[in-house]
């Protein structure tokens, strides 16, 4: 049964449907607000808080087709609302660079680490932790097209419909995202044999 | 074509989602193009190392339970999904009704029942029983008359006794005034008389010595 089903199941009082729903994408979801505030707890009271709203207004969807990008623009937009309530700290592409070029030492929690070597780091980061850090160096707007298009395989043209951004702001951010990780990876010394994968 | 102009084409290529005839000119830029080729390979390797981070499981029993009917919460719910003419027109309705069901009146009388309802409240009826004569009239107005003649009277004597008052006041005020220049009067009578009296004493002083003197003379011859 698909979405639009259980959709149509739900608005006719079946809760159990919207059980099947969030079952089908609390894990996406999850991922989704994790990559993009970086704390997994505060991940999982996020993902609460979007199924609660998704409950609550589901009836004002007009077109069921665009559930999973309507459910991606809720879990945004919470993710938006919690990144200014805790005040992260993101740091900017010009910022890292600033520190490539100048060692300034007082960017804590993620350069700090560059004061190790890079086997250290790869040995006492795992992968997960690591590149969550290099995410949170990017610019939001970087960040989540980054998140959309590599951790759920959506299209530029879906990405551009979430956002109400045009798709080739959205390829741009999403090069302009991947060259600052790029930077920031390297930086830290993180290479294929460091992560120690195929590629 | 620049070569900022292929960054966009390295996205969709990076992602499978170039058409053969771009792929084929993005291919032949990078070929001839070194700065290019170097960052095409850069966020390849940079793609490849993202996708080394796995999904993880939330571990989180999120389960929605159905809430209990709520007849009249649908009801609203509904009423938001209405155009605005129609809620207009049941509001009107309601507060029509609710008006009628303010000023609703049963009475039970003889074992019939009577049934009134009315928007606004008719205000308390009068029994016929309170009703005016025109015994009562003619009564009411002997009463009103006698009650305006009892205050023309009252006025009347008020107004007398006020001059009175105010003739008695005016006289004192005009005996104390004749008394003040009485006394005026008789304290410059004295005035004039003790003047009167030096003056003449002063006179008979010297026509005393003018006497004396011419005695002297008289003597002397």
């Amino acid at each position: 049964m698909n979405d639009e089903h259980l959709i149509q199941d739900f608005l006719n009082g079946n809760v159990a449907a919207f059980n099947t729903l969030v079952w089908r994408w609390e894990k996406p979801i999850y991922n989704f607000i994790l990559r993009y505030i970086g704390d997994g707890d505060q991940a999982k009271d996020v993902m609460q808080q979007c199924f609660i709203r998704t409950f609550k207004s589901l009836k004002k969807l007009k077109d069921h087709r665009r559930f999973s990008s309507w459910l991606y623009q809720i879990a945004m937009n919470l993710c938006r609302d919690e990144l200014k309530k805790k005040k992260y700290t993101t740091y900017t592409i010009s910022e890292v660079r600033d520190f490539e070029q100048n060692e300034k030492s007082d960017y804590t929690v993620v350069l700090a680490d560059n004061e190790h070597d890079a086997t250290h780091l790869t040995h006492r980061e795992n992968l997960a932790d690591l590149l969550q850090k290099a995410l949170m160096t990017i610019p939001e707007e970087q960040r989540v097209v980054i998140i959309m298009k590599q951790y759920h395989g959506m299209k530029f043209t879906e990405i551009a419909d979430v956002l109400k951004t045009p798709i080739n702001t959205i390829k741009s951010r999403m090069y302009y995202g991947l060259d600052a990780l790029n930077v920031v990876l390297k930086k830290w010394g993180v290479s294929r044999e460091d992560l120690g994968y195929e590629m | 074509m620049k070569c900022d102009d292929y960054r966009l084409l390295m996205m969709d290529a990076l992602y499978d989602e170039i058409s053969a005839d771009d792929k084929k000119e993005l291919e032949k830029h990078i070929k001839s193009c070194a700065g290019c080729r170097e960052k095409y390979q850069a966020l390849q390797l940079t793609r490849n190392t993202l996708a080394g981070w796995e999904d993880t499981e939330p571990r989180v029993n999120l389960t929605f339970v159905s809430q209990p009917a709520s007849h009249l919460s649908d009801f609203f719910q509904n009423l938001k999904t209405w155009k605005l003419p129609t809620r207009l027109g049941i509001v009107t309705a309601s507060v029509l009704l609710l008006l009628s069901l303010f000023n609703t009146k049963i009475q039970y009388t003889d074992g019939q029942f009577a049934f009134q309802m009315s928007l606004f409240n008719p205000g308390p009826k009068i029994p016929e029983t309170e009703l005016v004569t025109q015994t009562d009239l003619e009564t009411m107005r002997q009463e009103n008359y006698q009650m305006v003649a009892t205050i023309l009277d009252e006025y009347s004597k008020r107004n007398k006794i006020e001059t009175a008052v105010m003739f008695d006041r005016l006289y004192d005020e005009l005996e104390k005034q004749r008394q003040n220049d009485m006394y005026a009067l008789s304290n410059a009578v004295e005035q004039v008389q003790y003047g009167t009296t030096r003056r003449l004493e002063r006179t008979d002083r010297t026509l005393g010595t003018l006497i004396e003197y011419v005695n002297m003379q008289n003597q002397g011859r």
